[in-house]
């Protein structure tokens, strides 16, 4: 009995043993506090993606083939530029700036990924939004499934269910100064004519009927009469 | 040494004190380590996120320092030249940067201008970004009323009709050629086979001849034959042929001259019969190749008669055929008294002529004159022959005694009258007289009905166009700048200077000389004349559609261009082309909008034009700076007040080529340096004359209102009633419409005048027409100074009551579709024959002169270069971060990040 006694009352392997209990909490905690921050690096990462990529589109909405917007501008890229691109070709514009996130966005989540992803970065949406007359914001939201460090830890403590899916949304206002200056100008000419009208009798109405009538007869030559469609 | 034992040492290293601590410190060391370059890799994308956004402020910073003038003037957007771009936008990255802490911008911040307004590609996007709305509109609203042109577009694409139309005349024209080639060879050949059987009557008279001088001999030697006995008359017959053997060879000889003279007749009148039947046959085709261009014409034009005036094609048709029955009614006339009359005639008088000849000679074929005739004892046949001979010897002897004088005459007379029948001098003379009487019934018939049906009209239509080309309107001759070597070494492009329409004014020139020949031939009833009138004509037209053809070889790719866009549906390539057209025409002046006061001259002595309208953007044309500078001795095109031109269309155009000449080789002139009032002209033509831009503008315009108006000319009824009465010169009528007709309109445009269609259903230079024509030059030209009131007056007599007598009293004259003014016509010229490089690049030029002259005369005295005027921005950056936790950095001057940011930014 009294050696038993004496057996706990010696302090032989008592800091192995604190030590080891410790140590168990405190990798736990930082293997924790390590996963938790390759996760929000993550989502960091995606946001300033998501944000880079709508601020490139949004600063040089013209300009839809530029390879190196950063660089130089190329005459193929001025020569590509589409008319009407705030307005009537806002879908056609849309289709390619989407078709250059889409081809963009793995390249650069490449640059700054600190997971491992088995698939592609996905472009969620990207919406061109008009909010008023030659003035538009895009809206980008893009998506990556990727593993990053020590996740089976996040997973086996109920953080996580699943490999971990980071998303953002980006939005920027679009910049085309000259095709926002045309709508300026035109409403001004538009007030111009309009008063030109006034001065010379009132015929604002007819001119206005003139234009829709032209308008018609030119989609009637170019898209085919109705009849035809019927057909 | 002593205070590690071996016991301290042992009980060192077994010891536990600070276990916990180095435990800690290895375990945490390299966490925070990863977890601090997290925080710095993220810090660092979000600042360059950050200074991406600084930058971009920064750059539309100093975008926003954009020329004002540039902007008002043209619509385009360019970094104001008086603002430095490189300290602009140092400062402002530099203010901007101060949001952001911890990070340090190097020294090296540049930023400089690109994409400036002299590359085309930049200045195109830039007219095209301004062009969408408003130039659209402007063109829908006021121009074209588009739709309606495509449709009227489309039905011209039947060009190609028009196409076939020239073709198939060019054809006609050679078989015509070719007919009246073979006609002209048979009138030669006739007369060669006149003159042939006149030599033949002369060497039968020589025969004659010789036969009554031998006559002669023997009645003057009392030569008889002894028939007393056969041997007596055997010597007698040798005594003759000893005696007169001389003279018996002459008579042989000439007989023998006669048969080769009858001979050589002969053959040629085989030949006649052939080139009748050629002459029939060049006929035949010509009529085919006339029907054939007619056909073509009712095939192009059948759509627009029939849908507007269903009694108009018939009555069209019904004209052509009815000149078409005249033509043949002539040529079979005289074809058929060629085959009829003036051959049979002659065959048969020549047939008898032969029998005549030997039976006076004695020589029937199987007793002629052969080599045993000479010698003796005499054959029987020479013997047969020579008694023939003497068979009329007494009868001569009789004539002799009774005068001897003129023996020798009646002898020939009596042997004419015995053996050569009258009619064999009678025919041929009837046919000399016959050829001649249809020669001059064919001049009769042919210049005698063109004359009564031309009457004056060819005269009248000759004085239109000399009036019209008297009347100066070719260019305004107060718009006359000239770019010098120093202006134009200030332009970034080189537009060229040539006049392509000097070689088609040339062939003009020569056309009308033709016409005017031609009439003149008619005038003095010169058959040959009027056929090589005709030549000439054809000459004339053949030259100026070569000088057409080159023309349009210069923009042939720029049509294609066109029809490519058309036929691949290419609607933004053709809307693109539309847009720019649009906005040049709309923003820049042309000469239709000087003012009608002449000129004014400000305190500077700067000439100034005053100029009506306004660019798309509000700025009063008048607005634009007129030069500081005046150059002094150069052209001014004025034209002289007091001059009373009389001159011929001819010498007109001849005037003008020499001073389009003139203008090209001079290298001064003009009296100032900037294309101030035909702007719009100097894109069309691109000379560094504004006089010759003008009058190249005016033939573009000219060429154009050509092509355009042949529809018209050849479906209007008034027109064709004309022709017909033109009877088969009725083309001669259809040319000078076809080159007067747009005269009319050209001048018209290039004055004012906004009552010209694009597509015409009715031509002015017509009965109906000419009122109106008088009433729409005298609302153009009776207010404008610059053309003489003479000269106006002269084409008003010229015009008014001189068609009358062509009236058609069913005929109306109906308004076209689309009006169209000077510089809708000049949209269409740009769009059609005026290539991207340089409408682009004379834009750049017109933006060069008119900014430069803009800013010298302001107090700055800045000068502008197009080649400075940057539509973006590229700038670099260099910057440094500081680290989150300083221990990462090996020192605290220098930075753990170092990066360079580059950002482009235009308008």
């Amino acid at each position: 009995m009294k050696k038993v006694r004496l057996y706990f009352k010696k302090e032989n392997g008592e800091i192995m043993l604190e030590s080891t209990l410790i140590m168990i909490f405190t990798l736990i905690i930082l293997i924790t506090m390590i996963s938790v921050g390759f996760l929000f690096y993550q989502q960091a990462m995606v946001n300033t993606i998501a944000a880079d990529m709508a601020s490139d589109i949004a600063v040089a909405y013209k300009i839809t083939n530029q390879e190196d917007s950063e660089n130089s501008l190329t005459s193929n890229a001025l020569n590509d530029i589409q008319l009407y691109r705030t307005s009537v070709s806002i879908a056609s514009m849309k289709a390619l700036h989407k078709q250059n996130v889409e081809s963009e966005l793995p390249e650069r989540v490449k640059l700054s990924t600190l997971g491992v992803a088995d698939k592609d970065p996905v472009l969620e949406s990207f919406e061109v939004v008009v909010d008023n007359v030659g003035r538009m914001h895009i809206e980008i939201t893009i998506s990556m499934e990727c593993d990053i460090l020590f996740d089976g830890a996040l997973k086996y403590f109920g953080i996580i269910d699943s490999t971990p899916k980071f998303t953002a949304c980006a939005r920027a206002e679009c910049l085309d100064i000259t095709a926002y200056a045309s709508h300026v100008q035109f409403l001004d000419y538009v007030s111009r004519k309009i008063e030109k009208e006034m001065s010379n009798g009132n015929k604002v109405i007819t001119s206005i009927m003139g234009i829709f009538n032209d308008v018609d007869s030119i989609a009637e030559l170019l898209l085919g009469t109705s009849d035809e469609e019927e057909e | 040494m002593k205070f590690f034992t071996k016991r301290k040492k042992h009980k060192y290293i077994n010891g536990t004190k600070g276990i916990i601590s180095i435990f800690l410190c290895l375990i945490m060391t390299p966490i925070l380590t990863l977890a601090s370059a997290l925080i710095e890799f993220s810090r660092y994308q979000n600042t360059e996120t950050i200074f991406q956004e600084v930058m971009d402020c920064s750059s539309l910073s100093t975008l926003a320092n954009y020329d004002a003038y540039l902007q008002k003037r043209f619509g385009l957007f360019a970094i104001s030249q008086e603002c430095n771009i490189g300290e602009t936008y140092k400062n402002s990255i530099s203010e901007n940067s101060n949001v952001m802490e911890g990070m340090t911008i190097g020294e090296s911040v540049s930023a400089e201008g690109i994409l400036p307004l002299s590359d085309t590609d930049v200045l195109k996007r830039q007219i095209l970004d301004f062009s969408e709305s408003t130039v659209l509109t402007e063109v829908i609203l006021e121009d074209l009323q588009l739709g309606e042109l495509i449709k009227q577009l489309d039905k011209l694409m039947a060009i190609e009709g028009l196409l076939k139309v020239l073709v198939d005349t060019n054809t006609m024209n050679q078989k015509i050629k070719k007919m009246v080639k073979t006609g002209e060879e048979l009138v030669e050949f006739l007369e060669q086979l006149i003159i042939k059987i006149q030599s033949l009557q002369g060497k039968v008279n020589e025969a004659l001849s010789l036969i009554a001088d031998l006559y002669a001999k023997l009645i003057e030697d009392e030569f008889t034959i002894d028939t007393t006995s056969e041997e007596s008359e055997k010597k007698s017959y040798e005594y003759l042929v000893s005696n007169y053997l001389d003279d018996i060879k002459k008579i042989h000889e000439k007989e023998e001259e006669v048969n080769d003279a009858v001979e050589v007749v002969t053959q040629e009148l085989v030949h006649i019969p052939d080139k009748i039947v050629q002459l029939n046959n060049d006929f035949t085709e010509a009529q085919k190749a006339i029907e054939k261009v007619l056909d073509d014409i009712d095939a192009m034009s059948g759509e627009e008669k029939t849908s507007s005036t269903g009694e108009t094609k018939d009555a069209t048709v019904q004209l052509y055929e009815e000149l078409l029955n005249e033509i043949t009614n002539v040529l079979e006339d005289v074809t058929e008294d060629l085959s009829d009359t003036i051959i049979a005639t002659f065959a048969a008088a020549i047939d008898e002529h032969l029998e005549q000849i030997e039976r006076g000679l004695g020589l029937d074929g199987s007793k002629r004159w052969n080599a045993g005739y000479y010698d003796l004892p005499l054959s029987d046949s020479a013997k047969d022959t020579l008694e023939k001979l003497l068979s009329e010897l007494s009868v001569a002897k009789e004539i002799s005694n009774d005068d001897e004088t003129n023996r020798h005459d009646a002898i020939v007379s009596m042997l004419k009258e015995k053996y050569v029948p009258d009619a064999f001098y009678w025919s041929i003379s009837d046919i000399k007289t016959d050829v001649n009487d249809i020669i001059e019934q064919a001049k009769v018939s042919f210049l005698g009905g063109l004359k009564e049906s031309l009457g004056n009209l060819l005269t009248n239509l000759i004085n239109v166009i000399t009036s019209l080309f008297d009347l100066d309107v070719f260019y305004d001759g107060k718009l006359n700048a000239y770019l010098n070597e120093e202006t134009l070494a200030t332009l970034a492009y080189d537009s060229g200077n040539n006049n392509p329409y000097v070689s088609l004014l040339e062939a003009l020139a020569s056309i009308i000389s033709a016409v005017q020949s031609f009439n003149e031939a008619i005038e003095n009833w010169n058959f040959f004349a009027v056929l090589d009138g005709v030549t000439n004509l054809y000459n004339a037209l053949e030259s100026t559609v070569r000088a057409i053809v080159e023309l349009a070889n210069g923009t042939i790719r720029k049509i294609n261009q066109l029809v490519t866009y058309v036929t691949t549906e290419d609607w933004e390539a053709f809307g693109e082309l539309l847009l720019m057209s649009g906005y040049l025409v709309h923003n820049l002046p042309n000469r239709t909008l000087v003012g009608d006061n002449d000129i004014e001259i400000d305190t500077s002595l700067a000439i100034k034009t005053k100029l009506k309208g306004e660019t798309l953007t509000g700025f009063s044309y008048s607005e634009i700076v007129t030069p500081q500078k005046v150059v002094s001795g150069g052209v001014t095109g004025e034209t002289d007040d007091s001059e009373e031109s009389n001159q011929s269309a001819t010498s007109a155009i001849l005037e003008l080529v020499a001073f389009l000449d003139f203008l090209g080789d001079t290298q001064t002139g003009g009296t100032d340096q900037m294309f101030r009032g035909a702007e719009l002209e100097y894109i069309l033509a691109g000379t560094p004359s504004e006089l010759m831009n003008q009058v190249v503008v005016f033939f573009e315009i000219y060429f154009l209102r050509l092509l355009i108006d042949l529809v018209p000319i050849f479906t209007d009824i008034s027109v064709a009633k004309m022709a017909a009465a033109a009877t088969i010169a009725s083309w001669v009528v259809y040319l000078l419409e076809v080159f007067a007709e747009p005269l009319c309109d050209t001048i018209l445009l290039v004055n004012g005048s906004e009552n010209v269609y694009f597509v015409k259903k009715s031509c002015y230079l017509t009965a109906k027409g000419i009122p109106v024509l008088v009433n729409d030059l005298s609302e153009v030209l009776i207010n404008n100074k610059t053309v003489r009131q003479s000269a106006v007056n002269k084409v008003n007599a010229a015009l008014t009551g001189k068609f009358d007598k062509y009236t058609d009293a069913t005929a109306t004259f109906t308004k076209g579709i689309l009006k169209m003014d000077y510089a809708t016509h000049c949209m269409l010229l740009l769009m059609f024959t005026t290539t991207e490089e340089n409408m682009l690049g004379r834009m750049a030029n017109i933006v060069q002169l008119e900014t430069n002259y803009y800013y010298e005369q302001k107090e700055s005295q800045q000068s502008f270069d197009i080649a400075k005027a940057y539509t973006g921005l590229s700038a670099t950056v260099d910057v440094e971060f500081d680290s989150f936790i300083k221990i990462f950095q090996s020192n605290s001057q220098s930075a753990l990040i170092k990066k360079q940011f580059s950002r482009t930014n235009t308008y």
